[in-house]
């Protein structure tokens, strides 16, 4: 494992292109453009204002900087044709969680609307910006909307007040709606799995319900308790690794590693043996948005695992087995998880904790790497390039990217759970 | 006569007061039986005739008394004391005969009601006593009564606690039931305040916004409003066009062409799944089918043979559908029949394979079970089967042998009837003996035989036990387990060769011998049973009375020796015989024996001491018999 040297950056603006060659960043008002492979600089551009925002368009060729501090009251959707002077506005659209959706193909877009206290989903065919299907949905206040990635169902979930999922036809059919209790906070993630055919929904009981493509009832709920009773799932605890002691010999004075932040001590670890209780927090019941339920899920990109967070054990990643429908694996860190993205090619799972380390799982096993450099490099938030060799790390002010090694896999790469014991 | 009658009146009417309390004594209450008690005992009966005659007869008044007494007497219903006048002037005659004669009734009469009197008081006192147990047995059921009274009104009271707590329990349910009930009624309402308020704040928020939109749009400043400034050329050099406008219509219908296109291409491509997985299952399904016809073919002639149920047919039919859906083509089509064939002949092959396997099962268990066995020739079972064959055996032989006995009992009961009979037996003796003797001789045949038989036995067993093989001819034989059963068998074998020879005349005294010697080798039990024959002969041989003893034989108890004998074979009847040691020839008068002397004789028999004498005349014999039991293997 690689790691190139560390370039300047800012408000966590860094993505490779679609087509894997070029990673655009961020510094202040200075847009770069790199190549990926020697990481050499082939564009840089210069923004009038501090970018807040970037977005590759999706042949690689173009990108767009936004600057929010330069925009004006926007209170439609405005459609420019880059092309042509064609410009297409869209009326009423719905500030919330994730009110606009594009299916995978590029094809269809799902526009939540918000009229006359109602809301509603306009699905427009992006080849023209013709309105395809409107349809009002069964919500309260609808929070977010999700293609399935086969881009003919629509997920759609109501605020957290209520648990409602409905889910809807390309063409605008209600295919079902799913409310799994009442009264209590809802639904707080949904994720479709890449193959469409299930439907993980997060809440705030700290559930994770997977839905079927079928009948779209629910398979099974997985719980996320904060103890792990079943001597077949394997927990990793992360722990600290003291050189000095795994030396045996004392040095003196200490070397100014030793004495350095707790951070910078490496880190390894270790697979826990059957009753593991998990450190949790107890939610604070009089503020709002607790920290409480599934707020993160993820499905592997060959639809075997699920990795879900629990908010109220910020701590731990759950990894479930799809195809067996349990948990598989359990991995405890030190710090609570920023985020975790699954390797686009295969089954294996990066989290950061906004410490200096990045960890990486695969079923063969888990490792935590110390992320070389000068100082803190405070890993905040990662991404993948598409080919799953590199792997971008963002902390506040820089970012690396980590090479992969393409020739070892991941069996040899990484130790595996015994190596640890 | 007046004056009289006063005089005499107290004492006579204690008298008579007590007659006709001792009359009616049955239906006295206990009370009042107890005061005449202490009433009688008090008074002593002669001294209360001594003071009675000295108060009221003196010199002068012998003719008023006697008179008097005649009066009473006569009244009574006695004879009148007087004789009968023969003249109306005359005076009347004491008659002394008359006199003596009611006196002696008297006290006769006297007698019995001091009699009678005891007998009353015992009876008053167990009455008293029954009357105290009956009163503590009250005093006790009243008290228990009372504890149970207050247990129930305990109980009761605790059920009425219970119940009120049950109560307000169930009340407290409610309650709790009702404010979830309210509970919920204000978040509905309150929920329903909230979407009431949200769409007030969103249509001012609307409002709002409208203005801010019309503001904004009034303003018509371009600079602010977003602008592409150099629009991308298409790589083809053609400007695109987003067709906009005019022809919205057919726009429309093509996007609505492919978005059914769209979601037909979904449908089947999830049809193809769906019957890609299905013919993953068919094919799965055929293999298991093909599978369990072939694990199944060899057993079908098995349950075809039984018939006991319809496999045979199932199985035959499954045959036939197996060479239908073997063809390719049925495969494909996915027709319903084809599937119900597919399904009910896997059903029934399945509910084939099933009974099949619990069959196995069963088998396996019992196998199991047996495996313990398996090591050894002869099963567990056979060998209970042989013993209980062989116990049946011995009970036959020990109720011949009580029969037989008793027989002679009633033969010698009949024949001792007297003590004079014995002078006769002396010739029958005499003539018994000739004939005892032939019969000894040929007994002594037999047991040469025996021995010889019993030698061979014996050898047959050791070899066996050596080659630890075994015939199924002889299961007797085999193994140390079956060796007492064995011998039992051998001796109930004798007992009966026994019985069956001879009359089982008391007077054989050789036969013994025989017993003995066979007996030898066994356990000290049937020595002691093959011993008794002898023991009893002697004492008749010696007093020249045998029969006396056959009275005493009636099943007393077993002597020491022999009570390990009864409890292990618990057949006193068979031992009655070895009775007769115990009873010493004096004491052998059959009609005075009572219970309680036989349980005399037996004490005594226990004590070892006691029978020495007895045995004193067959020591000889006896000492033999134990040189003859020593040689035995």
């Amino acid at each position: 494992m690689n790691f190139s040297e560390v370039f300047k950056l800012s408000s966590l603006l860094c993505k490779f292109s679609p087509d894997g060659k070029y990673l655009a960043s961020c510094v202040q008002y200075r847009l770069v453009i790199r190549d990926v492979n020697t990481l050499q600089i082939l564009q840089l551009y210069t923004c009038l204002d501090q970018i807040q925002h970037i977005e590759w368009s999706a042949d690689s060729l173009f990108i767009l900087c936004a600057m929010y501090k330069r925009g004006l009251v926007q209170l439609r959707i405005t459609v420019w044709s880059l092309c042509t002077k064609s410009v297409s506005y869209i009326k009423y659209p719905k500030a919330c969680q994730q009110g606009i959706a594009f299916t995978r193909d590029g094809r269809y877009m799902a526009l939540a609307e918000r009229r006359d206290c109602k809301d509603h989903v306009s699905v427009f065919v992006c080849s023209d910006w013709q309105l395809l299907r409107h349809f009002d949905t069964e919500t309260q206040d609808l929070a977010g909307i999700e293609w399935a990635p086969n881009g003919c169902v629509l997920a759609v979930w109501d605020t957290c007040l209520e648990y409602k999922v409905l889910l809807y036809s390309l063409d605008g059919r209600l295919l079902s709606a799913y409310c799994a209790y009442e009264w209590s906070l809802g639904v707080k993630s949904v994720a479709w799995s890449p193959s469409s055919q299930f439907l993980a929904v997060g809440s705030y009981d700290g559930k994770v319900r997977i839905l079927n493509h079928v009948t779209w009832k629910m398979i099974t709920e997985f719980g996320h308790p904060a103890t792990v009773n079943n001597p077949k799932i394997v927990v990793y605890k992360e722990a600290e690794k003291n050189p000095r002691l795994a030396l045996g010999r004392l040095a003196f004075p200490p070397p100014r590693a030793a004495a350095g932040p707790a951070s910078t001590t490496e880190s390894k670890y270790e697979v826990a043996s059957a009753p593991v209780s998990l450190q949790a927090v107890k939610p604070v019941a009089d503020r709002a948005n607790p920290r409480i339920g599934v707020g993160a899920l993820a499905f592997s990109p060959d639809n075997y695992f699920l990795a879900t967070r629990s908010d109220s054990v910020p701590n731990a990643v759950w990894i479930w087995d799809i195809q067996k429908l349990r948990l598989f694996v359990v991995l405890e860190q030190l710090c609570p998880v920023r985020s975790f993205q699954w390797d686009p090619q295969q089954p294996r799972l990066a989290i950061c904790t906004g410490g200096s380390k990045v960890y990486l799982w695969s079923p063969a096993g888990c490792v935590s790497v110390q992320v070389p450099g000068e100082g803190d490099f405070q890993v905040l938030s990662l991404c993948w390039h598409f080919s799953g060799d590199s792997l971008a790390l963002l902390s506040k002010d820089h970012f690396c990217l980590c090479f992969l090694e393409t020739g070892e896999r991941v069996g040899t790469a990484f130790g595996r759970p015994g190596d640890h014991t | 006569m007046g004056e009289w009658m006063t005089v005499t009146d107290p004492d006579l009417s204690s008298e008579s007061k007590n007659i006709c309390q001792y009359t009616s004594e049955t239906k006295m209450s206990p009370s009042s039986l107890y005061s005449q008690q202490v009433l009688c005992s008090s008074i002593p009966l002669s001294k209360n005739v001594h003071s009675f005659f000295s108060a009221f007869c003196t010199e002068e008044n012998i003719e008023q008394s006697i008179s008097y007494l005649d009066q009473e007497l006569t009244t009574f219903g006695f004879p009148s004391l007087y004789e009968e006048s023969k003249g109306k002037d005359t005076k009347r005659e004491l008659n002394i005969v008359a006199v003596l004669n009611c006196m002696n009734e008297l006290l006769v009469l006297q007698r019995k009601n001091l009699l009678a009197q005891e007998n009353v008081e015992t009876q008053n006192l167990k009455l008293g006593s029954d009357m105290d147990h009956l009163q503590n047995c009250y005093a006790k059921l009243k008290e228990q009564l009372e504890t149970s009274r207050r247990e129930m009104i305990g109980l009761q009271e605790r059920d009425r606690q219970l119940q009120c707590k049950n109560r307000n329990l169930h009340q407290l349910l409610k309650n709790e039931k009702d404010e979830v009930q309210k509970l919920q009624n204000i978040i509905a309402s309150r929920a329903t305040q909230y979407n009431h308020d949200m769409k007030r704040k969103e249509r001012e928020y609307n409002k709002l916004k409208e203005r801010l939109h019309q503001l904004v749009m009034n303003k018509k400043d371009k600079k602010i409003a977003m602008e592409v400034l150099n629009y991308v050329g298409r790589a083809d050099g053609k400007r695109g066009s987003w067709r906009t406008g005019k022809t919205e219509a057919s726009f429309f219908l093509r996007n609505e062409d492919e978005m059914y296109k769209i979601l037909l291409n979904d449908y089947e491509y999830r049809q193809k799944q769906i019957l890609m997985e299905n013919a993953e299952l068919k094919k799965v399904l055929q293999q298991m089918k093909k599978e369990m016809i072939s694990l199944l073919s060899p057993q079908k002639q098995k349950p075809r043979e039984r018939a006991d149920d319809s496999t045979g047919t199932v199985i035959s039919d499954a045959e036939e559908d197996a060479g239908e859906l073997s063809r390719e083509s049925m495969w494909d089509l996915s027709c319903e029949t084809v599937r119900e064939q597919l399904t009910n002949s896997i059903r029934k092959q399945w509910r084939i394979l099933k009974s099949h396997v619990e069959k196995l099962d069963n088998q396996v268990s019992k196998v199991h079970l047996e495996g313990f066995n398996d090591e050894d020739v002869i099963s567990r079972q056979d060998h209970e089967q042989e013993t209980e064959k062989l116990e049946l055996e011995i009970q036959q032989c020990k109720e011949m042998i009580k029969t037989q006995q008793q027989l002679l009992q009633q033969q010698l009961a009949t024949a001792c009837d007297d003590d004079t009979t014995s002078l006769l037996r002396d010739c029958y003796l005499l003539e018994e003996k000739e004939r005892l003797k032939e019969e000894w001789s040929l007994f002594k045949e037999q047991k040469k035989n025996f021995e010889k038989e019993r030698r061979s036995f014996t050898d047959a067993a050791i070899r066996l036990g050596l080659e630890k093989t075994v015939s199924l001819h002889y299961p007797l034989w085999v193994g140390f387990l079956l060796r007492k059963a064995f011998e039992e068998e051998r001796a109930s074998w004798l007992k009966q060769q026994f019985l069956n020879m001879t009359t089982f005349d008391h007077q054989n005294s050789e036969n013994m011998k025989l017993f003995s010697a066979f007996s030898g080798s066994s356990d000290r039990d049937s020595l002691t049973v093959h011993s008794r024959p002898w023991q009893k002969k002697p004492h008749g041989v010696s007093n020249g009375s045998p029969v006396c003893t056959s009275k005493l034989t009636k099943s007393l108890p077993a002597s020491p020796s022999t009570s390990d004998f009864c409890q292990t074979r618990s057949c006193a009847s068979a031992h009655s015989s070895i009775n007769v040691l115990n009873i010493t020839p004096e004491e052998t008068k059959p009609n005075q024996v009572g219970r309680e002397g036989t349980n005399q004789k037996w004490s005594m028999a226990s004590r070892p001491g006691s029978q020495e004498g007895c045995y004193s005349g067959c020591s000889s014999t006896y000492t033999n018999s134990h040189v003859e039991k020593d040689d035995l293997p």
